[in-house]
């Protein structure tokens, strides 16, 4: 970090004899000042609060003590306790990781697609791993509310720490209690452990069960339509090269940088998290993906690997502003790249997804595809990645599809009601509703194997299920 | 012929039009203060007589006659716009029929007196009517004029009021600073409830006296607009400023812009989606730029910087917001500025037209930005508002907010009244032409 001038310290100074020591953790003076002003604030709420406790408080003592761990490097959520993330003050405790503005910028612009849809099923059910502060399916609550009145939400928010699980739970019942989020949907947070694989014996502890496994323990639903996640994603370089010192030094570690990869599987150890992410979203059946990633190389590997699962009818990349001009993105390897700034997010959908994001619906093309790859793996190996097929938002199979081919319609879908309970065959299942799919006939790629079948469990782990595809 | 009486206009147009609803109390013994005052500044040409101008009765009758055929057609079958316009015109085809009914009574009795036929004791009682006549007639008269005024489109409005330091180095912005406590002061003074919505000193703080280098005060309050509406421009002071050593006084100045607020949920909101509305911004052509950590983002850095700047393209207005932590809220605040000072400025160039063809018949001065409206002189005490002429010896009650304050304020909406009846007619003998 460059030494901040003496020049600087001594104008900082005359403003205020508190500036000089905030000049360090923030970036400008500018920003000093924001932050004192707002440690000023929050020392006169604190002291207002006292007060009417019949308690008082040094406030300059107080503010004093503040700036001295502001200049430490502490961060200033944790000293006010509490983070902006979209409409949403969720408040923050030492050892949970901090929302960050990037992903409610994501979640907020995902929710707003979400709820403009028409053909939104009656119940939707969002599925948040990594959920830390529980921040995203919140804020997903709150933005879905904002609008619709009509869809019954079910969130869910997973996690490995028993801490971050009980900050969610105290956020939950603060929004809920100040009647911030509608007393709509349900919302609830559960302990599990991403990594972990359902057919091994738990690593032992509750916390270390798989996702699925805590799904059925705890008797929710198997299905869900949509599934974020922000999950740990930082290499142990980029840990010690890119992040700020306030990040290294107060937040977890567990909440940025994914543990070493047990077997040598040649995933680099940032990227660790998004092979069992996606085989989980294969497994839920979620029409939208939406994961956070640390640049535009993860991205590209990332949608990659998705693309390389053959579930998806599409993948593109949102840039920190989504909603902003797209910038040019050579290297983004023909997947459309939206908006300025860093690659932020990997986002994918299929069947009713695509509608909901207010794409247009295309064909399933599950059946229809090459495998290149028996797992997603590959596209995680270290080294010069192959890009084999370049379209547009589409994999390239989609655009061979003639007109014709897409004439014969199945329905997918999930059950509803308790039906949504039980694991069922999801092809042409009798009560599903509003999940229109369109598949092509039996004329295919050639070099396509045929009949692959739609109930794909697969993680990298696992084989592929070669269940026949059921037909109207 | 009626003897013309000359009377203080401005008391009149009081009692013909409050110049807004609101809680601001009219007290009566502040406004003689105010109207003795000015009757120092008072020109002759400057007030005019109590009857109504011949243009003024021709456009009067003219609605009168358009309100009756309106009013039929509305017997046949409903018309919304119509019934807008009917309901537009009642005002003034009542205050018409008053008017007549006085106008008539005042005749008749004239021509009682002077008639030399008439009985000595009937002109008597005659001439001990006609005062009281005359006195219905004079208000009859004020009231059909100020009922043709038309209201300023924004005066219901609440409104933000932008102060920023002008020439004069720190001592401006200090007095900048005096300014925006002086409104705070007439706020609080009046129960209208005002939040800062930006504050900016060189040092964060809102201490006084600390130099201001720019403040927006939102008064949300109804009829705020057309409370402020004639304090937007260029305030001087004259005063020897506390750093000054040798004595010597000093002339600096601050500016003050007025706009009409329009928040998000208030009742006028969908004048955003409307193109023809002043409020109307094309989402496309505003450039949203956020402060971003620079470098890598995401997971890698807590940064807490939530600053907003939005460019309006076409007209290059920027707008920057920082003041909250939440990046949504300054957002939302950029916005609502961005809007106002959109809507501002258009508005300024259909007023420019509009002053541009009047002058042709008046000199109407254009008020707004640009020009001095105000001197507060430490040194007298004294505080001239060169608008209406205006001038009060109690400035520590005017920059505390208080009731002189408001006099000065009630003093330009008068002289604004006039201002605009004159301009009704010679927009009236205009069109006659
Ligand atoms: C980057 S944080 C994201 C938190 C939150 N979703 C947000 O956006 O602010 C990652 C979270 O993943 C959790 N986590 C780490 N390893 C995990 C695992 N194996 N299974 C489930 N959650 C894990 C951490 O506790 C942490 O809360």
């Amino acid at each position: 970090m460059p030494r901040i001038s003496t020049s600087a310290l001594r104008k900082a100074y005359a403003i205020d004899p508190l500036l000089p020591r905030l000049l360090s953790p923030c970036r400008d003076l500018r920003a000093a000042q924001n932050e004192l002003r707002w440690l000023r604030e929050h020392v006169g709420n604190v002291a207002e609060a006292r007060r009417a406790q019949g308690d008082t408080i040094s406030q300059s003592a107080f503010l004093h003590d503040l700036v001295k761990q502001r200049a430490s490097g502490k961060p200033l959520q944790y000293l006010v306790g509490t983070e902006f993330f979209g409409d949403l003050e969720i408040d923050c405790w030492p050892g949970v990781l901090i929302p960050r503005q990037d992903t409610a910028t994501a979640v907020q612009r995902l929710a707003r697609l979400v709820r403009k849809a028409h053909n939104s099923p009656s119940e939707l059910r969002v599925l948040d791993l990594c959920t830390g502060t529980g921040c995203i399916p919140l804020l997903f609550h709150h933005e879905l509310y904002a609008a619709r009145a009509d869809v019954e939400l079910r969130a869910l928010g997973i996690d490995i720490s028993e801490k971050a699980l009980q900050l969610a739970d105290h956020n939950l019942n603060r929004l809920r209690g100040d009647k911030t989020l509608a007393d709509k949907g349900s919302l609830h947070f559960l302990q599990a452990d991403v990594l972990a694989n359902p057919f091994v014996e738990a690593r032992g502890g509750p916390g270390h069960i798989a996702v699925s496994t805590a799904l059925r323990h705890a008797m929710l639903p198997h299905i869900w339509d949509i599934l974020i996640s922000n999950p740990p994603y930082i290499s142990p370089s980029a840990y010690w090269k890119t992040t700020t010192r306030s990040v290294r030094v107060f937040e977890p570690k567990l909440a940025l940088v994914p543990p070493p990869p047990t077997s040598n599987s040649g995933i680099a150890q940032g990227d660790s998290f998004y092979p069992p992410i996606l085989g989980i979203a294969n497994e839920v059946e979620a029409k939208i993906v939406l994961l956070e990633v640390a640049d535009l190389d993860q991205a590209l590997r990332v949608a990659r690997a998705a693309q390389a699962l053959h579930v998806f009818d599409g993948v593109e990349i949102w840039r920190e502003q989504p909603d902003e001009p797209d910038s040019p993105s050579p290297e983004a390897a023909g997947f459309h790249v939206l908006g300025q700034g860093n690659a932020r997010s990997v986002v994918c959908w299929r069947g009713t997804g695509a509608a909901w994001l207010g794409k247009r619906e295309r064909t399933s093309a599950y059946e229809d595809v090459a495998f290149p790859d028996p797992s997603c793996r590959a596209q995680f190996q270290i080294g010069p990645v192959r890009v084999s097929h370049q379209t547009e938002a589409f994999p390239y199979w989609v655009n061979n599809l003639n007109q014709e081919q897409l004439a014969v319609k199945h329905n997918v879908g999930r059950g509803v009601g308790t039906n949504a309970f039980s694991k069922q065959n999801r092809s042409g299942a009798p009560g599903r509703q509003g999940l229109d799919t369109t598949v092509a006939p039996a004329k295919v790629h050639p070099k396509v194997p045929k009949n692959r079948g739609l109930e794909i469990t697969a993680t990298p782990e696992t084989e592929r299920s070669e269940a026949p595809v059921g037909r109207p | 012929m009626l003897k013309t009486s000359w009377i203080c206009r401005s008391c009149l147009t009081r009692l013909a039009r409050p110049a807004f609803r609101g809680k601001v109390r009219l007290q009566s013994s502040g406004r003689r203060e105010a109207c003795s005052l000015q009757r120092v500044a008072h020109n002759a040409a400057a007030a005019a007589p109590a009857t109504v101008p011949p243009a003024l009765l021709t456009r009067a009758r003219g609605i009168a006659l358009e309100h009756k055929q309106l009013t039929e057609k509305l017997a046949d079958g409903f018309d919304t716009r119509a019934a807008k316009r009917v309901g537009e015109c009642g005002p003034i085809v009542n205050a018409l029929g008053e008017w007549e009914k006085a106008h008539e009574s005042a005749a008749e009795l004239m021509s009682l007196i002077q008639d030399p036929s008439s009985d000595a004791e009937l002109r008597e009682l005659a001439t001990d009517d006609l005062g009281a006549t005359r006195e219905q007639l004079q208000t009859a008269s004020q009231s059909l004029i100020t009922s043709l005024v038309p209201v300023h489109p924004f005066a219901h409005l609440p409104c933000l009021l932008e102060i920023r330091p002008g020439a004069g180095g720190s001592e401006a912005a200090i007095f900048a600073g005096d300014l925006l406590r002086m409104y705070q002061g007439f706020c609080n003074r009046n129960g209208f409830r005002a939040t800062l919505l930006k504050y900016e000193n060189t040092n964060g703080t809102q201490e006084a006296g600390v130099p201001l280098s720019e403040a927006i005060l939102e008064v949300d309050q109804e009829n705020a607009y057309g409370v402020f509406r004639c304090e937007a421009g260029v305030h001087r002071v004259q005063r020897v400023p506390a750093t000054e050593k040798s004595g010597r006084t000093h002339t600096s100045a601050a500016s003050v812009h007025v706009l009409p607020s329009l928040q998000e949920n208030s009742a006028a909101s969908e004048d955003f989606d409307n193109p023809e509305s002043d409020y109307y911004i094309n989402v496309k052509e505003v450039r949203l730029e956020v402060m971003r950590a620079g470098g890598a983002g995401g997971q890698h850095v807590n940064k807490t910087e939530s600053a907003v700047r939005l460019t309006h393209i076409p007209t290059n207005i920027v707008v920057s917001m920082q003041d909250s932590r939440s990046q949504i809220k300054n957002k939302e605040k950029a916005w609502a500025l961005l809007r106002a000072r959109i809507a501002q400025v258009r508005r300024e160039k259909r007023e420019e037209e509009m002053v541009a063809m009047r002058r042709s018949v008046v000199g109407v001065a254009k008020m707004g930005r640009g020009d001095k409206i105000r001197t507060y002189n430490y040194g007298q005490q004294r505080v001239t508002d060169h608008r209406s002429g205006t001038t009060v010896l109690n400035l520590d009650d005017v920059v505390a907010g208080g009731q002189a304050l408001e006099d000065i304020m009630e003093s330009v909406r008068t002289w604004l009244m006039e201002q605009d009846v004159e301009a009704l007619v010679a927009e009236e003998s205009e069109t006659k032409k």
